[in-house]
Formats: C-alpha cells, sequence, structure tokens
C-alpha cells in the first residue's frame, strides 16, 4: 500500500480519537469531524483528481433533477450550501452518475440508485479539502472518491506472425478447424514440448470434451469491461453483440433511448463516445480477453475462444464496455459501465482488473460504506438478462503482484477471484493466491520455457493481429468464457439457476492442483510450491465439468442402518479441492423420509450421517470455496457457497458403483 | 363379534401392507402396477429415469435392454461425467428382474418390474428391503451420453462405495 500522505483524511482519523462521552453519561458518540469522516468512501490515496462521487438525500435529489433538466451542462445543484462548495472548488461539471434508461429507471429509482452524482472540479484542488468540504453538508450522505483501477496483465503483449508459428494439421485431430488451436494449449494442452518442456498433458480447461457437448450460444451477452475490444477483428467480428437500433439508427443519435448514442458494440465510457483501442498506451488487453471468451470457432482463421461457438455463428456475443483509454480510466466509468451491462442484456461481466494489491485487505475496508461501485455490482446482480440464470455473473482477476491474497474488488466475499497456472498446471509466478482467491485457471507463464516462450495465452490483438500475453487477466476469460458455455448448456436443456446455484456450480467443477504443489518451480524466480498449496482457489476450472454439473445433480451414496463416513470430496470435481466443508442441511421432512434421528457432522473432508430408511433426497452441502475462511466483515478470505446433491441410501449398493 | 372384529383388524393391516411403496411414504407417488406380464420383448429399448424415489434431481440414468439379455447403463451419479456400464439381465416370472454387470459384480438387489399399458414407462421397485421406487420413461439415449463417458483413469476412487 502506497505510503499515506498527511491528509485531510488523516486530520479526521486524529479526530475521531476525540470522541466525546454522552454527557448524560450514556454512549460515546464521534466528535462532529468523526461522524463526517464516516461519509467518506475510500481515500484519495490512489484516487482520480478533480472528480468526487456524491450520494445526495432526496430534497437534495430532487433539486439536481430539476437543475440539470433545465442545464445540460450544470455545474450547480440549486441547494445553496452545496453550490457553495461548488463553487469554491471549481466545479465543472455535475450530472447523475447512473444515466436514465426509460426501461429501467423505475427498477433505479426503487433502489434509490438516482441520488448518486458525479462531480467534477478543479485538478489543481486539494482532494481531501474538496471531499470534507462536501461530506460537512448534511444533504451529502456520502463521498466517494474515484479510486484508479489498473489491468492485471503482465508486460507487453507478444505479437505474433501466425505464419511462424506451426499450424495444426489433420494429424493433430482437433475438434475445430482453426489453425491455432494446435497452439492453445489452455484449452487442450497434449503435453507437446513445442508448448513448453514442462507443459503437462491434461493441463487445460477440457475443452475438448466440452465442446462435443456445447459450443454457445449468442443468447449469452458477456460484457468485457477493459479497454476497447476490436469489433472489426475478423477473428471475433461475428461474436460481437450487435444493438440493431443503433446499427440501423441515426448517427448522433440515442435510437434506442438507451442514454447512450452510437453503441452499436458497446460504449467507450471514458471518452464518452466511440469504442477505442488505438491509444498508445493501450495494450490490446480488451481485445485479446474478448478473444479468450468467443474468438470465433471453426472459421478457418486464426484462434478459438471457449464460448466461440461451432462455425455457425453460434458462439456467445461480446459486448465492449471500455472502461480503459490507454492508462485513463474513473470509477464514474467503470459505474456506468456496469449499469450498460446490465440494462442492455449482458448476464456476465468479465473483468481483467482491479485496485493494486494489498489497498484494501478485508471486505469491510473494501465496503466500509456502501460505495457506487457495491451498487452497480448489485444492480448487475439483480438484472435477470438470461433465460437459465436469475441475475447477473461477476468475475475479477485476482491480480499479478505475487501477493498472499486477492486484491479487490475480486477478494470481495460474493465476486469470484480467479488466480492464474501455466501449461505445467503449476501456478504462475505472478500470480496472487490466498485468501480471496477462489478459483484457478491457465493465464500463461512465459518464464516456464524461456526456449519456447510459448507457454502465455494466445488469442486476438487489435487490427488484425494475434499475439501471447499473460496475466490472471488471462485466466478471467476462461472461467467467464467457461460460465457462458453452461449458460448456453443450461439453456439447451432448459434449466435454471440462481446465481448462488451456478457459481456453487463453477466453483465445485476443478481439478485437483494442490497435489502437485510441491517443491519448486523455476520461472520468473524459484517459486516454493507448498506456498500455493490451499491457496490457488478451490483447484483449476474444467469446462467439461461445468457441462455436467448443468446437466444433472452430483450424487452421493450412502448405506442405510449404520453410521457412515462419507468423504465428500469424492463427490466434487475431481477430488481434493481447495475448499473446507462447514455444515450439512436437510429439510425436516427428508430427514424423518430416510430415518435421519440427527443432523449430520462435518468432520474434517468427512460427513457423518446414519440412515435408517432408503430413499433419496437433496441435501444441502455448506462450503468455502478457497481457503479456510470465508471472506466478509473483517476477514478476507473464501467465498461461501452451497451445492445440492442428492443422497442415495440404499441397504446395498452395486460394489463397482453401478446404479442398479 | 371379537372374531369379526380380529379378522377386520388383520385384512385392514393387509390392505394397508400392500399398498405402501418401498422406502417411499410420499403419498403423491403413484403405486407401481401390479407385477408380471413383463417380457424380454417389452423391455427391450432405451429407457431415461425420470423420478428415483420421488426425486427428480440426481442420477441420470439412461439403460438399454436387448433381446439377447444384455445391457447398457449410462449413468451420470458419483463422477463428473457418465459412467457405462455392461452386463447380463434376466426376467423371472415377468415381474423380476435381476443382473450382474460384466465384471461379474451382481446389482445390488433385484428389481420388482412393470411396464404400463403403452409401453412407455418401465417402474422398477427394489427388493430385500431396498424398496426404492424407480420410474423410467422410454427415451432414446441421447448423443450428449454417449459424448459424456468418462475413462476408469478419470474416475474417483471407487473404492468408495461397498
Amino acid at each position: 500500500m502506497t505510503k499515506c500522505k498527511f491528509s485531510w483524511i488523516a486530520l479526521a482519523a486524529l479526530l475521531l480519537a476525540s470522541c466525546t462521552t454522552d454527557p448524560q453519561g450514556g454512549a460515546i458518540v464521534d466528535s462532529p469531524e468523526a461522524a463526517i469522516a464516516k461519509k467518506l468512501i475510500h481515500t484519495s490515496d490512489n484516487a482520480v483528481t478533480g472528480e468526487l462521487i456524491l450520494y445526495v438525500n432526496d430534497d437534495a435529489a430532487r433539486s439536481l433533477e430539476a437543475v440539470c433538466a433545465a442545464e445540460p451542462m450544470a455545474t450547480r445543484s440549486g441547494v445553496s450550501d452545496i453550490d457553495e462548495v461548488l463553487y469554491e472548488i471549481g466545479a465543472t461539471s455535475i450530472e447523475r452518475l447512473f444515466v436514465v434508461d426509460p426501461r429501467h429507471e423505475e427498477r433505479l429509482r426503487a433502489r434509490g440508485m438516482h441520488r448518486w452524482y458525479v462531480v467534477r472540479f478543479d485538478e489543481s484542488q486539494d482532494l481531501d479539502r474538496a471531499a470534507m468540504s462536501l461530506a460537512r453538508l448534511g444533504a451529502i450522505e456520502r463521498v466517494e472518491f474515484s479510486q484508479k483501477i489498473e489491468r492485471t496483465d503482465w508486460g507487453e503483449p507478444r505479437v505474433v506472425d501466425l505464419e511462424e508459428l506451426r499450424a495444426a494439421t489433420r494429424a493433430d485431430n482437433l475438434p475445430f478447424n482453426d489453425p491455432q488451436l494446435v497452439n492453445q494449449w489452455h484449452y487442450i494442452n497434449t503435453g507437446d514440448p513445442y508448448i513448453s518442456s514442462h507443459a503437462r498433458a491434461g493441463a487445460d480447461i477440457n475443452a475438448e470434451a466440452a465442446w462435443a457437448l456445447e459450443t454457445g450460444n449468442p443468447d449469452i451477452i458477456v460484457a468485457v469491461l477493459d479497454e476497447g475490444v476490436d469489433y472489426t477483428h475478423p477473428d471475433l467480428a461475428a461474436n460481437m453483440w450487435i444493438n440493431e437500433r443503433e446499427l440501423n439508427g441515426a448517427t448522433g443519435a440515442d435510437d434506442d433511448g438507451n442514454g447512450y448514442e452510437d453503441d452499436i458494440y458497446g460504449y467507450n465510457f471514458v471518452s464518452d463516445g466511440a469504442i477505442s483501442w488505438n491509444d498508445p498506451e493501450d495494450k490490446g488487453h480488451g481485445t485479446h480477453v474478448a478473444g479468450t471468451v468467443s474468438a470465433v470457432n471453426n472459421n478457418g482463421v486464426g484462434v478459438c475462444g471457449v464460448a466461440g461457438g461451432s462455425g455457425k455463428s453460434d458462439g456467445v456475443k461480446i459486448m465492449s464496455c471500455q472502461i480503459f483509454v490507454g492508462k485513463a480510466n474513473n470509477l464514474a466509468s467503470t459505474v456506468r459501465a456496469i449499469q450498460y451491462a446490465a440494462n442492455n442484456g449482458a448476464c456476465i461481466l468479465q473483468c481483467s482488473w482491479g485496485i493494486e494489491t494489498g489497498a484494501y485487505t478485508s471486505d469491510s475496508a473494501f465496503a466500509s460504506v456502501y460505495s457506487s461501485e457495491l451498487e452497480a455490482f448489485e444492480y448487475f446482480r439483480s438484472a435477470k438478462n438470461c433465460a437459465a440464470l436469475d441475475g447477473g455473473l461477476i468475475v475479477f482477476s485476482a491480480g499479478n503482484n505475487s501477493g498472499a491474497m486477492s486484491g479487490y474488488p475480486g477478494a470481495y466475499n460474493n465476486i469470484i477471484s480467479v488466480t492464474a497456472v501455466s501449461a505445467d498446471g503449476l501456478p504462475a509466478w505472478y500470480t496472487n493466491y490466498g485468501p480471496g482467491c477462489n478459483v484457478a485457471a491457465p493465464g500463461g507463464d512465459e518464464y516456464e520455457d524461456t526456449k519456447t516462450r510459448r507457454s502465455s495465452v494466445l488469442s486476438t490483438l487489435p487490427g488484425n493481429r494475434y499475439g501471447y500475453m499473460d496475466g490472471t487477466s488471462m485466466a478471467c476469460p476462461h472461467v467467464s468464457g467457461i460460465a457462458a458455455l453452461g449458460l448456453s448448456y443450461a439453456l439447451k436443456l432448459g434449466k435454471t439457476f440462481t446465481v448462488d446455484q451456478y457459481k456453487a456450480l463453477l466453483l465445485t467443477s476443478v481439478n485437483d492442483i494442490n497435489s502437485y504443489l510441491t517443491g519448486t518451480r523455476q520461472s520468473y524466480k524459484v517459486m516454493n510450491l507448498a506456498d500455493y498449496r490451499g491457496k490457488m482457489g478451490t483447484g483449476t476450472i474444467d469446462a467439461f465439468q461445468v457441462l455436467m454439473g448443468v446437466r444433472g445433480t452430483r450424487c452421493v451414496p450412502v448405506t442405510t442402518g449404520s453410521q457412515q463416513t462419507v468423504n465428500l470430496q469424492n463427490y466434487l470435481g475431481g477430488g481434493n479441492l481447495g475448499i473446507k466443508f462447514s455444515s450439512i442441511e436437510i429439510a425436516p421432512e427428508d430427514m424423518a423420509r430416510l430415518g435421519i434421528a440427527e443432523n449430520p457432522v462435518i468432520f474434517g473432508n468427512n460427513m457423518l450421517i446414519t440412515c435408517t430408511k432408503p430413499g433419496s433426497i437433496i441435501i444441502k452441502v455448506n462450503m468455502i470455496a478457497g481457503g479456510t475462511s470465508a471472506g466478509g466483515g473483517a476477514s478476507i478470505g473464501g467465498m461461501f457457497i452451497t451445492k445440492e446433491m442428492a443422497l442415495v441410501a440404499r441397504p446395498k449398493h452395486a460394489s463397482n458403483g453401478g446404479w442398479l | 363379534m371379537k372374531h369379526i372384529k380380529i379378522w377386520s383388524l388383520l385384512a385392514m393391516a393387509v390392505v394397508a401392507m400392500t399398498s405402501c411403496g418401498g422406502g417411499s411414504d410420499d403419498n403423491d407417488t403413484p403405486n407401481p402396477p401390479a407385477g408380471g406380464g413383463v417380457t424380454v420383448e417389452k423391455l427391450a429399448g432405451e429407457w431415461h429415469l425420470t423420478l428415483f424415489d420421488s426425486n427428480k434431481q440426481g442420477g441420470d440414468v439412461y439403460i438399454s435392454f436387448a433381446a439377447d439379455g444384455t445391457f447398457e447403463l449410462y449413468q451420470l451419479a458419483y463422477n463428473a461425467g457418465y459412467d457405462r456400464y455392461t452386463g447380463r439381465f434376466s426376467l423371472e416370472n415377468g415381474s423380476v428382474l435381476t443382473g450382474v454387470y460384466s465384471d461379474n459384480t451382481p446389482w445390488a438387489t433385484s428389481y420388482a418390474c412393470s411396464i404400463d399399458a403403452a409401453g412407455t414407462t418401465l417402474i422398477l421397485t427394489g427388493q430385500n428391503s431396498d424398496g426404492i421406487i424407480s420410474y423410467y420413461t422410454k427415451s432414446a439415449i441421447p448423443d450428449d451420453v454417449k459424448n459424456s463417458i468418462i475413462t476408469k483413469a478419470a474416475a474417483t476412487d471407487q473404492t468408495r462405495w461397498l
């Protein structure tokens, strides 16, 4: 964490110590300055200058709406004491943070989200002083600093001329005809030394088995919050989401009334205009992650995407929600991008970025006051844009600081945070690990084999190019893509899930990584693999297992008549998952049904249970995904999940596991 | 009068015993039709498990019975993919199904079986205090299932059950 400078916030912290005692001898109350400081969200450290987010009371909101309706470029609120401060700080604009989309305005207002405003002012103004001045006003309930975020890729992309790489031949016997699928070890890893002398067969997402069942569905929309996605790329264009009304409408007009003009493939929220990817500081990051999610499969060109379809325009769709232009980014853009994704049909938020690792070390520090970002996440989570899912799913990268915890927002207790492994199936040297990390996926590591340098993730880059990148940024879209693939399969089968059920399904559809974490690994640095044991999340995600989890409920066999000790790990994923079981829930009527007199007990990985009658019921297995303690409150930790399993109780089971 | 009362009680008990399902006391589960009359010809075909002890979740199972007395079974139950089993079955007195897997493992139990008049519903009731009633619907085994067989090496330890 960067060293804190003396600031108005530090002063406020000192004043927190000067709490007064109630003169009546009652509870200690905060001093006025302490109470004001409690309205502040985050700190000025690593915050954008000249911008603050405000949550105003109802009266101020009404006044602001009237002013903003009359003055499109308002610099005042219509509330005198607010306007006094706005004048002092040289406000250049004040506008509603969450834009008006008439289709969703009622829902937004019901949540109070119309009361968030973004004020922009003279960047030379002291940010802390400006924040405190606003926080002192009774009409202002919260003041949020605009935290800067960073992409979570490592190093520069390595553009490749595909002619220089080996192309697939018939002998490779691959499911699609994309010539570079043979080099995408992250989907199908044969242990080919051409990739890396350390490549391990099977260290992949098991895409080949999954693609035999499902390749994608264009009804599934994944919002890529990132740099702009090159929607003209030949290996992406067919899978880009298209806002048809804008495509067929007038330039410069908000044809569909969603609050944005010409948002055909998404929108650039930083520049408030067209999607771009050519800033000198752009890396092609957005185009690369989009390709992992849904590069067009089986088109005889380039690479494949996890849910890129089968060559019949049937891949999942990419919505480009641009929140980076070069180094520029700000909270208002990010929040609006999340709102846009929710309002325009996305069901998955793909976020390969975060706040500097260590800036927050607990959920309560990150969410000490309910922020606009948390508000936006909840808004997205509650948006039902997919018939198979009752809300939105949010996936973040864990961060690349080799830190012993996930970065935020990924670390937050109900957000999936993805760590990175390489072609050897082992943790990449840069990956964060530990509390807050939930699942692992291929992120690449060019130092795995410095001779080949092909154990990075291969995907699309802007300008009809392709290239390698490393990072938890690259691991994250593997999880988003698999989530999209699973939802595509759910649509096909007519299955539906709550968001919590689906997260539990994803996080338990993994393979064992812990058994491999012994000894050392030589990469950019020497890694002691035992340091990562139990800390990479539940395991390495497996696309085929996800589809099987969509198809049916996993069963647990028990024999009636005596206490059974059942190792639940045997019935989750590939076994030996990085999870901690906490309890089993069984409905009272089901306990009676199987003659279970006492609640089952959890002992390590084992469930102790006694059934006296045969039959089948559903049990709920509560567990922590990633780590040994759940995140939340003063902790950073794993995600609390509940998985439904079918208990099959019989006097005798076939000894070979057969059903009959 | 006393004797009549005793016989009435006994009759009631017999009725109660024959009308109870095996492991299920769920009044919503229809009672299986009376056994008997099942032939290998009627049994031959592909069946999909649709209800297992009143539970629609868990255990996606397909069974194919052949006229030559062999069967093929696909189950998504205890592993993260479909397991495929083969073996032989026999039908006794038109109402009791027994079987053994190709690895010589006997089925967990024998099953009273019945098929509805339309020939589209197969009901198996576990014997020997198993008592679980399973309903199967005549349904072709999907390619998705046949494409989802996991290898034995990929399956979790099979000694986990008895």
